[in-house]
């Protein structure tokens, strides 16, 4: 090791500048979690009847089943007695416009950085934003707009009300609603998230964003979104994620469901940051979502790009199924570990249709005591002539005790399919190293340039906002630790 | 508990007095810790994760047909030799030892060979405090191994000699519905060398079932060649768990050629526990028919400045099934690792399937480890090049074929094995179409 490293190592703390907590009233369900819950949460929302029992028939499904227990991942029992399982801040009825926004909450996301004021948006750089708050949905701009393009962007609980069939049609179509334990939690309490609907042939005229907030003490938020993309459409969806600072752990468990028709294209980008714990590992929110996307039709292509630097622990495949034929499923991620982080995450691709091709690049970064591990499946279907899987995963070291693992999974039914994995694991060269020293750069910008150059080809996905905060992002989280 | 681990707790009960070694200590400790492993895991099943592409049913329903059975049966080896080998011979005939067939002449006396059963009981002070140490018992099956063993091999090489000959330990299955739990012991002492092939065989249509247990150790400086070779029918199975301790600067070199049995399952670890250990994993299997084959390799780099390299290919056709897990996990500390693995799979048939599992665990940061693994087809561009200069099309994929696989048979140190694999392998390949 060297003395650069030790000099170097207050840089790798960095501060979480998001960990402030909003004072607002709100109204929280006492912790505990039963068929009243349910109900209670159903009856708030005002659903329509089929919706409760679907939220019942995935309780009664969930008190059946265990907390999976294969990943990668140390922590203790969640006990999801002591969850509070829906939080919203006190308000008036139905928001008309954002006039109407507790100020409290506009001054959060404002300091958040994130623009739910349609005025204050960047001249030219126009992005629809729904934040969700706690349990539910506060604000949500461009809404008209969007409603003259024809694309529906609005919170899912108010999908239910002004859309039911498009939500009963689709609702747990690409993730039943028993699928595994955690997407079965879900199902049952889910309280808010985001729909999109973009019909046939109409490409989305902005990017759309849904941004998280958890702000309550003793809450798990539990978010559903569901995009519906229609023939030929295309629509590209960015969601970003926060939570204050707390000792201790809160529960993060989303279900994401994408329905690509025909020729349509999905973009989905995640930049997660939820609160990652102290440098000793105290509190944190654990992460554990399900992401899934169905490409239907011929033709249809989803995109997955995360970040992934916040979370104590990650539990997170997004996920592929290539239903139809020439369909395209691409998976690109960065996931970062510091101090106690550990993250297990990767994708699952199912190649169904012929001629389905799917890419993976996964770049894993660990440093402090992270441990970080790509978890992947690879599926060819026997009907799926022709089916192509490139994967790539990549994992960089800083230090000697953090881990990086790598689990691919690879099965094929199909001889005509070409199944390539690759991965490779390092640290920063220290010829690298000297190389940018010896030009005047210091250490700590050749690092970050290093570590940029590794993750180059995840970011490049992103929509351009979004990777310069990604850069950002890993900038702090990494300067000085060298290897 | 199931009712087949109570089954073999009864037999175990019954038994266990007139088993091999009855009344050593240390052997009996083994037994009764194996037996006890195995009431509490019993055997394992499709929803552990290291078991989960391999259907056990019918490898376990035979292996209720434990016997125990003195008699030698008669018959003839040299169906069974490898052509132009001159080697040290030990042979198993339906797990016990048969000294008519053996052949140790010559053999130096600081090296000892002999089997299990006559080494417990004639001189048990044979065996080494390493020998006797605690067997890491991975699975049911080791220990079912450990808990019912009656013969073997023993192989024990003393400092600083090298073996002048190979030696072949052949295991033949004549009798239908037999299970025989071969556990074979080697040590390696300092700076020895020696090269052992394990060969496992059967007469046709036996239905047989071997589950062994090979327990390699190599003190600082050993240098051991390790060829396990499975060409038994297509209806005898196998569950092999091979256990390798490494010493400083010791080299490990196992080539595990895999071409007979209707279901195997080769569980192979290796531990390099002390600086500057190396080793060399290669895997070859082509399977047809509705044969399994799967290959479950652990390497633990324990110790920094060791090096480890995994190369395993396979061939598969008609309704076969083609299973690797492979692990490569590095240990807080082991800097300077240089690790590599490999898996590469060829798919003749639209019913053979291949799951393929690389994994790379690693908690060091001063490494070099990368892994790949890729499931193909033969070349079209390949082919077509052949063909237009005349090689027609059955030919042309045999000859593809062949060459895919002829990265591992390469490295066969040994040429009279090596042709011998060839000619199987070629005869299969034009057969194939």
């Amino acid at each position: 090791m060297s003395n650069s490293e030790k000099d170097l190592a207050p840089l790798l703390q960095r501060d979480y500048t998001e960990g402030f907590v909003t004072d607002i009233d709100s109204e929280t369900l006492p912790p505990g979690l039963d068929e009243d819950v349910i109900r209670t949460i159903s009856e708030k929302k005002n659903e329509p009847e089929w919706m409760l029992q679907w939220r019942l028939g995935a309780f009664k499904r969930w008190l059946k089943m265990a907390p999976p227990r294969w990943a990668h991942l140390h922590h203790p029992p969640v006990d999801f007695q002591d969850i509070s399982y829906y939080s919203a801040p006190k308000k008036r009825d139905l928001l008309d416009s954002l006039d109407e926004v507790d100020p409290k909450l506009l001054e959060t996301y404002e300091k958040l950085g994130i623009p739910i004021d349609e005025q204050k948006m960047l001249a030219g750089v126009k992005v629809a934003v729904d934040a969700v708050f706690d349990s539910v949905s506060v604000a949500t701009t461009f809404k008209q707009t969007l409603l003259d393009a024809g694309v529906i962007f609005c919170p899912i609980s108010e999908a239910l009300q002004a859309y039911p069939e498009l939500v009963k049609q689709y609702l747990g179509s690409v993730v039943p609603s028993a699928d595994n334990f955690y997407a079965a939690l879900n199902s049952a309490v889910f309280s808010d998230g985001s729909f999109v609907y973009i019909p046939k042939g109409v490409r989305c005229p902005m990017e759309l964003s849904t941004y998280f907030r958890i702000n309550e003490m003793n809450t798990g938020q539990f978010e559903r979104t569901l995009i519906v993309a229609e023939e030929d459409s295309y629509v590209s969806y960015l969601e970003g994620c926060t939570a204050p600072m707390r000792d201790e752990n809160q529960l993060h468990a989303a279900v994401v469901e994408l329905v690509a028709m025909k020729g349509a294209q999905i973009k989905y980008s995640t930049v997660q940051n939820w609160y990652p714990g102290d440098e000793n590992g105290k509190g944190g929110i654990y992460n554990f979502v399900t992401k899934r996307g169905a490409c239907r039709g011929q033709g249809a292509k989803i995109s997955w790009t995360q970040v992934e630097t916040g979370s104590a622990i990650t539990w997170k495949y997004p996920s592929v199924v290539l239903e139809g034929d020439d369909t395209i499923g691409e998976f690109y991620s960065v996931a970062l570990t510091n101090n106690y982080q550990q993250a297990d995450t990767g994708t699952k691709m199912i190649h169904v249709g012929k001629n389905s091709r799917s890419t993976i690049i996964s770049k894993g970064i660990s440093a402090g005591k992270g441990q970080n591990a790509y978890r992947g499946l690879v599926k060819v279907l026997k009907g799926a002539e022709n089916a192509r899987n490139y994967s790539q995963c990549d994992s960089l070291l800083m230090g000697d005790q953090c881990g990086a693992h790598t689990f691919p999974y690879m099965e094929v039914k199909n001889p005509s399919a070409v199944v390539e994995h690759e991965a490779t694991t390092s640290r920063i060269g220290e010829d690298q190293l000297f190389y940018c020293r010896q030009r005047g750069m210091s250490e700590e910008d050749a690092v970050s340039m290093i570590v940029n150059g590794f993750c180059k080809e995840v970011f490049k996905e992103l929509p351009m906002e979004f990777a310069v905060e990604a850069q950002k992002l890993l900038g702090i989280s990494l300067e000085g630790s060298v290897g | 508990m199931t009712e087949i681990t109570q089954h073999y707790l009864d037999q175990f009960n019954a038994a266990s007095a007139g088993l091999a070694g009855r009344g050593l200590p240390w052997l009996d400790d083994q037994r009764q810790a194996a037996i006890e492993l195995f009431a509490r895991s019993g055997f394992p099943g499709q929803y552990e994760e290291d078991w989960r592409y391999t259907p056990l049913k019918p490898v376990i329903g035979k292996l209720l047909h434990i016997k125990v059975d003195n008699d030698i049966a008669d018959t003839d080896i040299s169906d069974y030799l490898v052509a132009g080998l001159d080697a040290y011979r030990l042979v198993f005939v339906d797990g016990r030892f048969s000294p008519q067939y053996s052949d140790t002449s010559g053999l130096q006396d600081c090296i000892v060979m002999n089997s299990f059963e006559q080494s417990v009981a004639r001189n048990p002070e044979l065996f080494t405090e390493t020998m006797r140490s605690e067997v890491p018992l991975s699975n049911g099956f080791a220990a079912l191994n450990v808990a019912f063993s009656t013969d073997g091999y023993v192989i024990e090489v003393a400092e600083n000699v090298k073996l002048d000959k190979p030696v072949e330990i052949i295991f033949i299955a004549v009798n239908s519905d037999l299970a025989t739990q071969p556990r074979n012991i080697v040590h390696m002492g300092k700076f020895s060398q020696a090269v052992i092939i394990e060969r496992y065989v059967s007469s046709k249509q036996t239905g047989a079932v071997v589950n062994s247990t090979s327990r390699i150790s190599l003190d600082e400086g050993a240098r051991l060649g390790y060829y396990l070779v499975q060409t038994q029918a297509n209806d005898a199975s196998q569950i092999s768990s091979v256990d390798v301790n490494q010493g400083k600067s010791s080299w490990f070199g196992c080539y595990t050629l895999t071409l007979g049995g209707q279901l195997v399952r080769n569980n192979l670890r290796v531990s390099l526990q002390a600086e500057g250990a190396h080793c060399d994993m290669l895997g070859l299997y082509n399977t047809g028919g509705k044969q399994h084959v799967d290959n479950h390799t652990t390497v633990v780099h324990a110790a920094p400045h060791c090096t480890s390299r995994e190369l395993y290919k396979g061939v598969l056709d008609q309704r076969s099934r083609g299973v690797f897990h492979g692990r490569i996990k590095v240990e807080q500390g082991a800097q300077k690792t240089d690790a590599s693995q490999s898996n590469n799979n060829l798919l003749l048939s639209p019913n053979a399937e291949v799951d393929t599992k690389p994994q790379l665990e690693i908690y060091a940061d001063d490494v070099k480890c990368a892994h790949g693994a890729t499931i193909g087809q033969i070349d079209q561009n390949s082919l077509f090049y052949l063909r237009s200069r005349g090689i027609d099309e059955k030919d042309a994929r045999a000859l593809l074929t062949f060459a895919f696989l002829n990265e591992v048979l390469d490295e066969i140190e040994l040429e009279p094995l090596k042709q011998s694999m060839e000619s199987i392998l070629a005869e299969r390949l034009i057969a194939d179409e």
